[in-house]
């Protein structure tokens, strides 16, 4: 999978190849506009990720807007500066599919990334498999070793969650975010998630599934199956 | 004291003595005046007695009336020394007719006859003069007083007129709000020294403006630069602790360093709102409907809610309101947030929206700071809570500028915030 990050912050731009890299996927970085365009024109990639405010003479959003004239179906996240509700509905006017507001965490992103290319490669339809965990989005359904789980809309959001960063540690705040959208910083004390993650952890367990979650003391949870 | 007072004030005060120096004048004056022509009228006779008796060598017979005496008298022994020509005085004398003691104007003088001195007494009634003087007084005196009043009202009427685009100054000056955005225009006004004034107020509150919206401007400005090393940071903190090698000690203080990035970011973004609202950026008038909006956020709360036990009871009406939607929407999730984030363990919460108010109330652990203390911004109401207090800041902005009326209070453990939709 290869990923176009157009973002001129450098620092930031290392930070969010880094952690897609882990992933498993292949990041090409642009810092300005003409690199960022040239690039966005000239080469296919399976997701770019955008950032609007760019130096050298144009916007993110002309980029999207000459990349879809070209390639309609690229799939297109904006990352830009918060509370810029009119970026927004240019962006999301001009084709692209997802908008994440800085500053975000990194595996919201991931998982962003992750269900946009999911819809646009199986239109929906391709299972997530994770040992004896089966996960079917298009119809919000979970099996563990074939048999139907009964979860709250919460608890498969967070099941999702997870499992697009399985491997990281998530933090309690990144979670939270997850769940309940930016509107999360307006709160402090995420204890909640506490009983989401242990009556997830519950119903997978009944249904004879290992214990996948994993407590990181004072900082949050990670999805492995390794050691 | 009022401008109007304080004139009339010294007014009265400057008038008051000259009218009374008038009068006294007036009084002396006509005193004098009578008293002279009494005088002329006694000196005429004197000048007839002493004619009879030039002709006839005697005493004339005199004739004797209730108002004019005349007699003559040998003359006292000693006497004729005090006496130099003629002597005017006055005097009482008895007045049969009326049974008292009358002022009487007297005249003496010494005539000789047939070698011999006699003193002379030529007497006049002053009382008539005595009357008409009183009256004449009276008379005055109620002209003085009744002059002095019309004046005093005339010049209050006088500097209500001339003093009334003062008064409109003063007015539109207390009206006047740095962030409102209609410019400053005061009634100009025919008076040179009201108008200077007021166009030195219109330049003025033009500059206070422009450097009240250069300050607004560069704390937006500010706010946004923040946002992308608050971003390299939070992406920092999450690489990091994606790092196996790290020991347990490590990772909690990174997690340390990312919660509080999130909190500068938090404070940020509220800065930047209130920042925003103050700019008047959300001026849309919408009919806005309150209920769905607070229910939506109450949902939105619920695992907080849970998390905590709080008792929730609501009372919502149908009510729809003409502003801004952004900012009813902030109003709400802040008066919502609030409760729900300085709610105790089992507390309650209490939301009651009806046709004229919107009621938040929970249960707080305040210290002992006060309600004032409280608004201010940056307060923190729980010394565990992260909260930066800007929320309160951001509802009492938008109240006050949508023209909301807010009472807040602290009473018996509950906190209460009431919205009144009419001032």
């Amino acid at each position: 999978m290869k990923i176009l990050l157009i973002e001129d912050e450098p620092e930031l731009a290392v930070s969010i190849a880094d952690f897609l890299k882990k992933g498993g996927y292949l990041v090409e970085r642009a810092s300005d506009f003409p690199t960022a365009h040239e690039k966005a024109v000239i080469y296919e990639y399976d997701c770019l990720i955008v950032d609007i405010n760019l130096p050298g003479g144009g916007t993110g959003l002309d980029v999207i807007r000459d990349l879809k004239k070209l390639r309609p179906e690229a799939a297109v996240i904006i990352i830009s500066a918060r509370n810029a509700i009119e970026d927004r509905i240019t962006g999301l006017d001009l084709g692209a599919d997802d908008y994440l507001t800085k500053p975000f965490y990194l595996p919201e992103l991931n998982a962003r990334i992750k269900a946009l290319l999911r819809r646009r490669h199986f239109g929906g339809n391709s299972d997530i498999l994770f040992n004896e965990i089966r996960v079917n989005p298009a119809q919000r359904s979970v099996f563990v070793h074939e048999m139907l789980l009964d979860l709250t809309p919460k608890e498969y959001d967070l099941l999702l969650y997870l499992l697009a960063n399985q491997h990281h540690v998530l933090r309690r705040e990144s979670i939270a975010e997850h769940l309940l959208g930016d509107d999360a910083d307006q709160m402090d004390d995420f204890n909640f998630i506490y009983s989401h993650i242990k009556n997830l952890r519950k119903k997978l367990m009944d249904r004879g599934c290992l214990d996948y979650v994993k407590a990181v003391y004072g900082i949050g949870y990670k999805f492995t199956d390794k050691k | 004291m009022k401008l109007i007072h304080q004139t009339q004030q010294l007014f009265f005060r400057g008038m008051l003595p000259v009218f009374v120096a008038a009068g006294v004048v007036s009084f002396f004056t006509l005193r004098w005046v009578f008293n002279h022509e009494t005088d002329e009228k006694l000196l005429g006779v004197q000048t007839e007695i002493e004619s009879y008796i030039q002709a006839n060598d005697t005493l004339p017979v005199f004739f004797q009336t209730v108002f004019d005496r005349c007699y003559a008298e040998p003359m006292p022994d000693g006497y004729e020394k005090n006496i130099q020509g003629q002597t005017f005085s006055d005097t009482m004398l008895f007045n049969k007719f009326e049974n008292e003691m009358e002022p009487f104007r007297q005249l003496r003088f010494p005539v000789m006859i047939r070698g011999q001195s006699w003193l002379f007494s030529v007497s006049t009634s002053a009382v008539e003069h005595h009357d008409l003087v009183l009256i004449l007084s009276v008379l005055l005196a109620t002209i003085f007083a009744l002059l002095l009043l019309v004046m005093l009202w005339v010049n209050q009427v006088v500097s209500r007129k001339v003093w009334q685009p003062f008064f409109e100054t003063l007015e539109k000056m207390r009206r006047f709000r740095l962030a409102d955005t209609t410019s400053l225009t005061l009634t100009p006004s025919y008076v040179t020294e009201i108008q200077e004034l007021n166009t030195t107020l219109e330049n003025l509150a033009q500059q206070v403006r422009q450097d009240y919206h250069t300050v607004k401007k560069f704390t937006e400005n500010a706010s946004h630069e923040l946002q992308t090393p608050l971003a390299v940071i939070q992406s920092k903190v999450e690489i990091m602790l994606q790092d196996d090698t790290l020991s347990e000690a490590q990772a909690k203080q990174i997690n340390i360093i990312g919660q509080s990035t999130r909190r500068m970011t938090r404070l940020n973004q509220s800065l930047l709102l209130l920042s925003k609202i103050e700019n008047h950026q959300f001026l849309a008038r919408k009919a806005v409907a309150l209920k769905p909006l607070l229910e939506k956020r109450l949902m939105w709360l619920e695992d907080f809610i849970a998390e905590k036990r709080l008792k929730l009871q609501t009372e919502l009406v149908e009510k729809t309101l003409e502003t801004d939607p952004f900012l009813a929407e902030t109003l709400i999730t802040n008066l919502l947030t609030n409760a729900v984030k300085h709610n105790i363990r089992n507390g309650i919460l209490q939301v009651v929206l009806n046709e004229s108010r919107l009621m938040v109330k929970n249960s707080a652990l305040l210290p002992e700071s006060s309600v004032t203390d409280l608004t201010a911004r940056f307060t923190r109401g729980n010394p565990k809570s992260e909260g930066v207090g800007l929320g309160l800041a951001i509802i009492i902005e938008i109240c006050e500028q949508q023209g909301f009326g807010l009472e807040m209070g602290f009473v018996n453990g509950v906190w209460s915030a009431e919205v009144l939709f009419k001032k």
